[in-house]
Parts: structure tokens; C-alpha cells; sequence
């Protein structure tokens, strides 16, 4: 019979033994029982097992402990609107799928594989409402009437989107062919779905990995494939994007910018913490751009040259429900100030006005979820962070300079 | 709804990962902070498995703090404790060198350890479990018990050859 070994022997002064297979637990226990020369070695594995449970010990800071109440009270106050945008996002999805079914409709009553003429006759007219809903821009395209259930469609609609859905398996390869203007706003749908699928992953990378669910396998199952119209596709026609925070959808962001979503989605979320690059502003010379890193929001810059936030900017935005306005600092000195108001519901946003010299490092990690915009003005950073797009941000920064 | 009890989670959890924190960060007070943070985070994902979670998000936040250390001059503090005072030898010059003399020890003879090892064994520590451990190092249940042997004998070497030299100096 072999020894026991010094692993074997921590896990059994750690208690540990139980976490082994059953099997394997019994053979150590029995050895130790058996061998006297490993009883030996357990006696000197528990010395130094002692030793460095002491040294570590003489490391051990005396811990204040804040109150909990209050630490819940400030994460009720600054808490994001999941259950309402997992709501919405299901919306979204559903509506995706109708659109690439309305979409697929349209080509088959091109005559390309006629479907009968009485299921066909309804899809323009469900496509009519689909298509003002989704130019009226992402939140109202979201929340309209046209999504609220399937049972709000016209039974003939939803008939042709059922066939239309069993038409798909057949059609297959013509997925990139879609040309009809109802197939390009379905892709468009689609694409926000894909969007949102890509931060549900950026949101489990920065958060822990432990909770492993199918929708997040099958975000990592797609996390390098490159997002083709056909990925878009399986994305809208699945439950993949369904849990993915509304927040983060941007119906209008471009093609590249999902390329970026799914390289996140394929690093290892603790490597990528760590070997992430500093942004730098230079790195956006040109345009806004839109950024998702492991376990962050979308962060957009606006460059120095943009004279449109020449101005002294407002503490808040105005229009909307000022809840709370705190200085920020170490109780020493004053670093700036943060506004937290009520966009709509339990929806949230704060402006961060730091001082001048103040560097970004102050602020708290951008959470999962949330979005940030910000400019760097004559009088300090200017922040603004909340579950909306960095377009709908940047026109809420935009009213922070009222000149 | 969450049938975690948040609070006694709070209670039970919340020194350890200042702990396991303050020997990642070495500072009492920004180890508090972060445990603060994670907490946070954790109060608003409400994770099916907390405790594992905290400590994941905790590590996470700890290599952040580790990049912007240099740099890092005022920090946003969310809240404030009911005391002030968070060191027992605070006000106690003597003490307080004490204590920095016995964390820079220990901190170095951490830092003799490889990363892995150096992990798994703040993680034990912290209370975490070897299942706990095993997940979040990316490692066999049945590898832990190794790599904590292997920590734990390099701390203590280390640790025993720092005092010597230090008793060396004292000599001369």
C-alpha cells in the first residue's frame, strides 16, 4: 500500500478529507491508521501547519465592521432596475424573433417559396407597426405596444410567424440574403440582441464565473466566433439574450463594436482584469467610441475638442428628480461631488463633478450594468453613469452645459 | 426572493475577507473599504453562492487596487464606520511600529511564494473550503491539499530566515 502524501496529509489536519472521493478518503484515513511512519509525518505536517496558521496571524488587522443596515440603505439607494429590464430585454427578444420571422415572410411572398396567400397577407401590416416601433429609437422601440405579448399581434401575423419560424430550418443558408427592408430591421433587432447577450458576458466576467447557467455557457460557447448576421440570427431565435441587462443594449452601436463584446466574451475574466490596457483618451482621437470590458460597462469619452462642453457644468441633470447630493472625499479633502437621480421607476443615474487635478481613480468601479460617459472640462472630470445607452448618456451630459 | 441571510452572511464573512484583503493590500483601511465594495456588489447580484462570489469579486478588486496603488492618493469612501478608530495600537507609537514590522515579515515571506500558492493559502485562511479553493484557482480538489503544503512550508522558511538575519543584524 502507498504512503499518504503531503497534500493528503493537509487535507486531512484541514478537514478536508470529506471534499475527496469517498474512496480515496477511506485509503487515507485507513494508512493513517496503519502506517506508523505517516503518523510521524502527520505529526510534523501539523507543526508546520500550525506555524503558518500563526505567522499569517500576526497579519491580521483589527476589523471595524460598518453597520449592515447601513451598507444595505446605500445599495437600496443606488440599486439598478434588474427585474425591469430583464422584462424588457424578453421584449426585445420576442421581438427579434418576430421581425426575422416577419422579415423571412416578406422574401418567401417574393415568390421564392410561397407560403399560403392568406398567412402571408398579414405580415406587412404587422411589419408596419414593428418597423415605427423600432425607428422610434431603442427605449420606445422596447417598451411599445407592438412587443407586449404575442397575443397583441393579429392572429393571422402570428400565424405567418409561426410558419415563418418553421421556415427558417429550410431556408437555412439564405440567412445572409436577407434584402427585404422588413429583413434589415429584423437583423437590426437582432443585432441588439446579440449586444445584449455580449454584456450579460461582460457582466459574468466581471463578477464571479461560479454560477455557471446555460445562458452564460452559451455566451462563452459564442464568445469567438466572429458575430456574423447568422450568429445574430441564432442569437435573436434563442434565450441566450434574455437575462442580458437592458441597460447595456445600443441598438446603433456598429458591427465592430460587437467584435470587441465577443473577444471579452472569450477571455478568462480574471486574466483579463489584469492585463487590461489603461484607456487612454488619445486612443479616441476622432469619434466617441464605445468600450465593454471584463466586468464593466460601456465606457464613452468625449474627446477635449469637443466645444460643446465648454461651459460650467450643472451639479444635476435638469428635469428629473434630484435623490441625493454628496461630496466626495477621505474626510480630508474635498475631491468633488456625486448627484444620484431618478431617471424613471427605480432606474437611477449619477453625475460625478470632480474637481479640477482630480484624477478618475476616485470613482467606484463602474458596476455591470451601467453605462458611463464622461469629459474632462477646464473645471474637472464630468461624469455621468446609469442603465442607459452612452448615446441616451451623452444627451443627458449634454444638459449638464446649458450654454 | 433571496433566502440568504444577508446579515449573519455580513457577520460571519465580512472580517475574514478584510483579512484575506488587508494581505493583498496591505492597508487595514482600504482592506475595509474593498470588503465594503464587494459586499456592495454582492448585496445587488444577490449570487446564488455568496460566500465564493465575495471572495472571487474581493480578489478581483485587490488586483485592481494593486495596479492603481501607485497612483492612488484619495479614494471615494462610501461610508463611514460607527468608530473611528480601526488599529488596536493606534495612538501607540510603539505598538504601531511593532505591527508594521511584524506585517512587513509576514508580507515578505508572503511574497516568497508563488501566486498560486500564494492564493490558495490566503483563501484557506479566509475560510474558504477546498472545493471554494479549487474553483476559483482553477485546480483539482485533490491538488489543494499539495499546494498548501507547499505554501505553508515556503512561508515558514521564509518567514524563519527573515527573523535570522534579522537576529544577525541584531548582533553585530
Amino acid at each position: 500500500m502507498s504512503h499518504v502524501d503531503e497534500g493528503a496529509l493537509h487535507a486531512y489536519l484541514d478537514g478536508a478529507l470529506d471534499e475527496y472521493p469517498a474512496t480515496e478518503a477511506r485509503r487515507i484515513r485507513d494508512h493513517l491508521d496503519a502506517c506508523s511512519a505517516c503518523a510521524e509525518r502527520l505529526e510534523a505536517e501539523r507543526g508546520l501547519r500550525s506555524d503558518a496558521h500563526a505567522m499569517l496571524g500576526l497579519a491580521a488587522p483589527a476589523v471595524d465592521m460598518p453597520s449592515f443596515e447601513e451598507l444595505r440603505a446605500y445599495v437600496e439607494r443606488t440599486r439598478p432596475a434588474t427585474s425591469r429590464t430583464t422584462v424588457r430585454v424578453t421584449r426585445l427578444s420576442w421581438a427579434a424573433s418576430v421581425m426575422l420571422a416577419l422579415g423571412v415572410g416578406w422574401i418567401l411572398r417574393g415568390g421564392r417559396m410561397e407560403p399560403p396567400a392568406d398567412r402571408t397577407s398579414a405580415a406587412p401590416i404587422a411589419a408596419a407597426e414593428v418597423e415605427r416601433s423600432v425607428s422610434a429609437g431603442p427605449a420606445q422601440s422596447i417598451e411599445s405596444s407592438a412587443f407586449e405579448s404575442r397575443t397583441d399581434l393579429p392572429a393571422t401575423a402570428v400565424a405567418a410567424v409561426d410558419e415563418a419560424e418553421v421556415a427558417l430550418d429550410k431556408i437555412g443558408a439564405e440567412r445572409s440574403e436577407l434584402e427585404a427592408p422588413v429583413a434589415v430591421l429584423a437583423t437590426e433587432a437582432s443585432t441588439s440582441a446579440v449586444v445584449a447577450s455580449g454584456s450579460e458576458v461582460s457582466r459574468v466576467a466581471g463578477d464571479p464565473s461560479l454560477e455557471e447557467d446555460e445562458s452564460i455557457r452559451a455566451s462563452r460557447s459564442q464568445g469567438g466566433a466572429e458575430p456574423t448576421g447568422e450568429t445574430a440570427l441564432d442569437a435573436a431565435m434563442s434565450d441566450r439574450a434574455i437575462e442580458a441587462p437592458v441597460s447595456t443594449i445600443a441598438v446603433d452601436d456598429a458591427p465592430d463594436f460587437l467584435a470587441s463584446t465577443s473577444v471579452v466574451a472569450a477571455a478568462d475574466p480574471v486574466e483579463e482584469e489584469s492585463a487590461r490596457p489603461e484607456r487612454r483618451r488619445s486612443e479616441s482621437p476622432t469619434a466617441f467610441t464605445s468600450q465593454f470590458n471584463a466586468g464593466r460597462g460601456g465606457v464613452r469619452v468625449v474627446p477635449e475638442d469637443d466645444d460643446r462642453f465648454d461651459d460650467e457644468p450643472l451639479q444635476s441633470v435638469p428635469g428629473f428628480e434630484v435623490v441625493a447630493t454628496e461630496n466626495i472625499g477621505d474626510g480630508l479633502e474635498f475631491v468633488g461631488t456625486v448627484t444620484t437621480q431618478r431617471l424613471e421607476g427605480e432606474d437611477m443615474m449619477q453625475a460625478f463633478l470632480l474637481e479640477p487635478e482630480i484624477e478618475l481613480d476616485v470613482l467606484p468601479v463602474l458596476d455591470p450594468g451601467l453605462n458611463e460617459v464622461r469629459v474632462e472640462t477646464e473645471t474637472g472630470w464630468v461624469v455621468l453613469r446609469g442603465p442607459r445607452s452612452e448615446d441616451e448618456l451623452e444627451t443627458l451630459l449634454m444638459r449638464l452645459f446649458p450654454g | 426572493m433571496s433566502s440568504i441571510d444577508w446579515n449573519d452572511l455580513y457577520r460571519t464573512t465580512f472580517p475574514e475577507l478584510v483579512r484575506f484583503l488587508h494581505r493583498k493590500v496591505w492597508d487595514a483601511e482600504r482592506a475595509r473599504d474593498l470588503a465594503q465594495e464587494a459586499f456592495v456588489r454582492a448585496l445587488q447580484h444577490e449570487p446564488k453562492k455568496p460566500r465564493a462570489w465575495l471572495f472571487q469579486v474581493a480578489a478581483n478588486l485587490a488586483k485592481d487596487e494593486a495596479r492603481t496603488a501607485i497612483r492612488r492618493k484619495k479614494h471615494l469612501v462610501l461610508l463611514k464606520s460607527d468608530a473611528e478608530a480601526t488599529g488596536s495600537s493606534l495612538g501607540n507609537p510603539e505598538a504601531e511600529l511593532d505591527e508594521r514590522e511584524r506585517w512587513g515579515a509576514v508580507r515578505q515571506a508572503l511574497n516568497s511564494l508563488s501566486e498560486k500558492d500564494r492564493e490558495a493559502l490566503l483563501l484557506w485562511d479566509a475560510g474558504q473550503s477546498y472545493t471554494e479553493i479549487a474553483r476559483q484557482l482553477d485546480l483539482a480538489v485533490g491538488a489543494v491539499g499539495t499546494t498548501l503544503a507547499r505554501a505553508r512550508k515556503r512561508l515558514a522558511e521564509a518567514y524563519n530566515e527573515r527573523e535570522q538575519e534579522n537576529d544577525d543584524v541584531a548582533r553585530r
